[in-house]
């Protein structure tokens, strides 16, 4: 992993075209501004993984499930 | 064409029917290729379903039936990304976690999947700023 040192209102590039740079730096908290093309997805590591990991949770539903999942789902559509 | 699935046996779709997921869906990136389909008769369950790996789909459903409060925005890219020229073009799912007590089913709130049929393309997005659970409960009231 690269460490540096870096001030208020200084900045990292990465590659061409990511630019990260450091606005303020507050208590234990540093706030960011990042710059990136549109196509780079930036994510909180935090928000990303729960997000991740609850697609594998619900990525692993067995076959066997089905029948009770009718039954619940179709409770469901008479909440409407 | 055909694909099979591991869930819902074999399935007769259009090459119309397809989704570019680009970049796949979160924690997938292998796989960006899916198709929406009517999951149970009788029910308002969707199958999000990989055209090009038989045993990956996620049951999805339309949160405005247990949330009507539901709303986040879209930004600009995301906006460009799904091809969207009104809101009209939108459908908004969410995918759902099903644990060994359906009762106790949850649907993942920050992290919506939007598709555009029109524009066969499809996207799940990251609620940063909200209070949305992953995890939300859709029968709070089951025992």
């Amino acid at each position: 992993m690269l460490v540096l040192t870096r001030k208020i209102g200084e900045s990292i590039n990465i590659g061409d075209d990511i630019k990260i740079r450091i606005m303020e730096i507050k208590g234990g908290a540093v706030r960011l501004g990042i710059e990136a093309p549109k196509s780079t997805a930036v994510y909180r590591e935090e928000v990303y993984l729960k997000i991740q990991e609850e697609n594998l949770l619900a990525s692993s539903w067995q076959k066997v499930d089905l029948e009770k999942i009718g039954v619940a789902m179709k409770n469901v559509g008479r909440k409407k | 064409m055909e694909i099979l699935s591991a869930r819902h046996g074999k399935m007769e779709i259009t090459p119309e029917q397809i989704l570019e997921f680009k970049g796949g869906l979160i924690g997938f990136p292998d796989y960006d290729r899916y198709v929406l389909l009517p999951f149970m008769e009788g029910t308002e369950f969707e199958l999000l379903q990989s055209v090009d790996h038989g045993n990956l789909g996620f049951v999805v459903v339309d949160p405005f039936l247990f949330r009507k409060d539901y709303e986040f925005e879209i930004n600009d890219s995301e906006q460009e990304e799904l091809k969207a020229e009104s809101p009209d073009d939108l459908r908004i799912r969410v995918i759902v976690t099903i644990p060994e007590d359906p009762k106790e089913m949850t649907a993942n709130l920050q992290g919506p999947i939007i598709v555009n049929q029109k524009g066969q393309v499809g996207k799940q997005i990251i609620l940063h700023d909200s209070d949305y659970s992953t995890k939300y409960r859709i029968f709070p009231d089951s025992e």
